[in-house]
């Protein structure tokens, strides 16, 4: 899949055809630009949102959550998301996806943040207040926390997300993920790093 | 020319559409499993080109990244980038920084907070932007808020708020050491340390200093007014329990600033005299915030701090001590309304000394004076997701006009998670500050020679006065926001300013002369006979060309109608101004920044009357070079199209000088 598109992707910037020549510096600029346009870009790389929405619909698919979470087989699976424009608009496309009987229903909380009727929770940022936060509220509730700050020395969420020398790393609190009454499956924590000495 | 302008539209178009089909690839990421996931390379491209608030205000946010590729060293040059926001320099030492217009040194319609800190002083009501600084790299971001933000931090608040807000010290650990020089920068330095103190406690130190060069004066001469500075601070970050946060911070400095200031005298043939005056400044601020959680819909925050400066030029020595603690709660109501409360108390207190010549002084010499406020916001959900009404409103009393209130209703819709538009009208006011109150300034002298009324010479003095009212302004707002195929974005604000009883003098009683005062004196009385209108627009564009190459720029448009009084002409801030910056990464571990700025013409407001200022266009460029992972050399010119450029002129006491090019190097090296 990532070949194909990464073909699009080169097809797209070899197309390019240059204007003729002009002395203006916005011609020069736009030439340049179409000269950069040509060059490939980097054929493994993958748009952080986006992939952060794949990991987290992943671990949604290998999560099973207690019984009373939800009231109905069929019931929507309640997507939470805290964040800017960029990270809704990728939450976006997980919209009406299924996971089992669930349909994932995708909502923004950046206002009235209740996060009572949610079944996964994902906060976006830096800011380690809001986080502390959450996870206070969230704490022994059948609540997914899932967030991406970066630089934690300590994990009180239960899924947190770090960049790795460009890569995503997944830390997993395992003590929390229980004590909210989550099972994980093996192989969600084969690939993770499980952290259970801190709950 | 057509045909030009439709082939690089054309080309702009195309290059966009081009992207868009990259953008598509998105889908495919779902066909990945975890595995794969977690193995692929993540580039956050678009997440640069494309973070917008969705506050229903016009807000524009300068980054960490932004501030460090601009090669900027103070907080004004980086308000350059900020549409809306005229920045210029008057001497090496002085800026002129304001929102939406009426622009000077002792610009009065805008409230800067540094981490919550209010900084403007009473004095003028205003910033001495010399006296701020924080160490750049630390910066989390700086958000710019124009119009009118008083519903929610008060008076003053008028055209703007600026929060500078600092990185959390969890973000800041290990080290980081700069240093470097150049033409005008002739030499600066910091050195930071952060550090784990605990299981959730975070702290860090820093110290920074600098020694800038001196401008040079419209005349060509020497502007002696070059200047240093030495800073330090810190900050302690604490998860206390998990439902309470507490952070401390604090900073001091010392500055020893020189500046070539004229004042009036009367025994020179002109009723002008010059001094090379050495002034110097110390202060030291601390803050203490508690952030409490009752659940995830409900917290309050208690914030005190303590600040103190003292400021000795040859016209004012003034101390001053801040204390101020402000208390917010936020809370949903049910499940559409959202209600932030909250109140605050401060007492600042002034003592002023004018020692050394008779140009100014206040009366009384010291005075503390005491505000109150409460405020009540509440935003209401009309459609889930998509409208939003807020209401809210600031109720304050001060010791100069007693109640003020300022409301303001915010609409915000977003039919689409790439399209946001909002609406606001909003009252605010700008409450009187001691220069309004209490100064007496000796504005001009006419020598007995050209006096008109010989033989005595004539003293123009500018009088504060008790009665000096609030100025009010109504402001009514849109805006709007667009991102499209997650690489272009767009932010566009119009406004409508009505001002009324802003600050103007009359003339009052002239004084006959008497045997200890051989002069007459005409007072001019601060009053509120002003009155006008201001509107405008202001855009700015992100547009993320290739993953290596991104384009940043602002435009701003502003039309001033003031119905000033003969004696006093507001200024005029520039009617257009550009700003564009090209930032690339030509290669790996190398990256390229332009930046040109255009500025229209503008008039500022002296005491002596109305000073014109040309427009200008000028570009920095920096080169960085990420020579290992941790440390990188960066090369920058600022200033490069003129050898010097007259930005702005004082309001008083300070000759016309004009900033120079120049060139610095720079080394930093982080563990």
């Amino acid at each position: 899949m990532i070949a194909i598109s990464m073909s699009i992707r080169k097809a797209g910037g070899g197309n390019n055809r240059l204007p003729p020549k002009s002395r203006s510096f916005v011609f020069a600029a736009l030439l340049w630009a179409g000269a950069f346009s040509c060059a490939s870009v980097n054929a493994e790389t993958l748009e952080e949102f986006a992939v952060k929405t794949a990991v987290t619909l992943n671990l949604a698919i290998f999560t099973e959550w207690p019984e009373h979470a939800f009231k109905s087989e069929d019931e929507d699976l309640r997507f939470c998301v805290i964040g800017d424009n960029t990270v809704q608009q990728a939450f976006e496309q997980l919209s009406a996806k299924k996971i089992g009987s669930h349909s994932v229903a995708i909502f923004n909380i950046n206002r009235n943040r209740n996060i009572d009727d949610c079944h996964i929770v994902f906060i976006s940022g830096q800011d380690r207040l809001q986080l502390a936060q959450l996870h206070a509220a969230a704490l022994g509730k059948p609540i997914l926390t899932v967030d991406d700050t970066e630089g934690l020395t300590t994990f009180k969420g239960i899924v947190n997300l770090q960049k790795n020398n460009d890569k995503l790393t997944l830390n997993i609190n395992l003590d929390l993920a229980r004590q909210a009454g989550f099972i994980m499956s093996a192989r969600l924590l084969k690939v993770a790093n499980v952290i259970t000495a801190n709950p | 020319m057509y045909k030009t302008v439709i082939l690089i539209f054309g080309l702009i178009v195309w290059m966009l559409a081009s992207q868009a089909i990259n953008a598509e690839e998105a889908s495919d990421v779902y066909a990945l499993d975890l595995e794969e996931l977690l193995d692929v390379k993540v580039t956050s491209v678009s997440k640069k080109a494309q973070s917008l608030s969705d506050a229903p205000a016009a807000i524009f946010v300068i980054s960490n990244e932004d501030i460090k590729r601009s090669g900027v060293t103070t907080i004004p040059d980086a308000l350059r980038m900020a549409p809306g926001i005229d920045v210029a320099r008057i001497d090496s030492n002085k800026w002129a920084v304001s929102s939406r217009g009426f622009n000077g040194r002792f610009a009065n319609k805008l409230l800067v907070l540094i981490d919550g800190r209010n900084i403007y002083t009473p004095a003028f009501s205003g910033v001495y932007w010399e006296m701020q600084d924080v160490m750049m790299e630390d910066i989390d971001r700086i958000e710019v808020i124009r119009g009118p933000g008083a519903a929610l931090w008060g008076a003053n608040a008028v055209n703007g708020v600026i929060n500078i807000i600092t990185k959390h010290s969890a973000d800041t650990q290990g080290g980081l050491v700069t240093g470097g020089g150049g033409t005008e920068e002739l030499g600066f330095g910091s050195a930071r340390y952060g550090t784990q103190l605990g299981e959730d406690t975070t702290g860090r130190v820093y110290m920074k200093g600098f020694k800038r060069d001196e401008l040079i004066s419209q005349d060509q001469s020497r502007s002696n007014d070059d200047w240093d500075k030495v800073q330090g601070g810190f900050r302690v970050d604490s998860l206390v329990t998990n439902a309470d946060a507490f952070t401390v911070q604090g900073d001091a400095y010392h500055s020893n600033f020189n500046q070539k200031l004229n004042y009036p005298a009367f025994d020179t043939p002109n009723g002008i005299a010059f001094v090379n005056d050495k002034a110097q400044a110390h202060g030291a601020n601390v803050v203490g915030r508690l952030q409490h959680t009752f659940s995830s819909t409900s917290s309050y925050t208690l914030q005190l701090f303590y600040d103190r400066y003292d400021r000795e030029d040859i016209y004012i020595h003034e101390v001053r001590n801040t204390y101020d603690i402000d208390f917010q709660h936020r809370f949903a109501l049910n499940g559409w309304n959202d209600i932030i409360w909250g109140g605050g108390y401060r007492y600042s207190e002034s003592e002023t000394r004018f020692d050394r010549t008779p140009a100014i002084s206040f009366d009384p010499q010291n005075r503390g004076d005491q505000y109150f406020s409460a405020f009540l916001q509440d935003e209401i959900s009309l459609v889930d997701n998509t409208l939003w009404l807020t209401l809210g409103s600031k109720f304050e009393h001060n010791d100069y006009t007693g109640f003020e209130y300022q409301p303001t209703a915010r609409l915000m819709w977003t039919p689409h998670p790439s399209h946001k538009a909002w609406a606001a009208v909003s009252r605010a006011v700008r409450i009187p500050s001691r220069i309004d109150s209490d100064m007496t300034l000796r504005g001009s002298i006419i020598p007995a020679g050209q006096s008109p009324f010989p033989p005595f010479p004539v003293e123009a003095t500018v009088n504060g006065s008790k009665s000096f009212d609030s100025e009010e302004l109504l402001a009514y707002e849109v805006g709007y926001r667009f991102t499209f195929a997650k690489l272009f974005s767009l932010d566009v604000s119009a406004f409508f300013n009505e001002y009324e009883s802003l600050r103007s003098f009359s003339p009052g009683q002239p004084v006959p002369p008497t045997v200890n005062t051989p002069y007459i004196t005409q007072p001019f009385i601060i009053d509120n006979g002003n009155s006008g209108e201001t509107y405008g627009v202001e855009t700015s564009l992100v547009w993320q060309m290739r993953d290596n190459w991104r384009w940043d720029l602002s435009y701003s448009f502003i039309e001033t109608h003031l119905h000033n009084s003969e004696y006093y002409q507001e200024a005029v801030s520039p009617q257009h101004k550009v700003s564009l910056r090209s930032s690339i990464n030509p290669w790996k571990d190398i990256s390229w920044d332009i930046w040109l700025r255009y500025t229209d013409d503008a008039s500022a407001f002296t005491v002596v009357g109305v000073a014109p200022v040309e427009s200008y266009i000028t570009m920095d460029m920096r080169l960085g070079w990420r020579v290992h992972k941790d440390v990188e050399l960066s090369l920058v010119g600022q200033n490069l199209l003129n050898d010097s450029q007259l930005e702005y002129i004082g309001e008083n006491f300070v000759q016309p000088n004009e900033n120079q090019r120049g060139f610095y190097g720079k080394l930093a090296w982080q563990f």
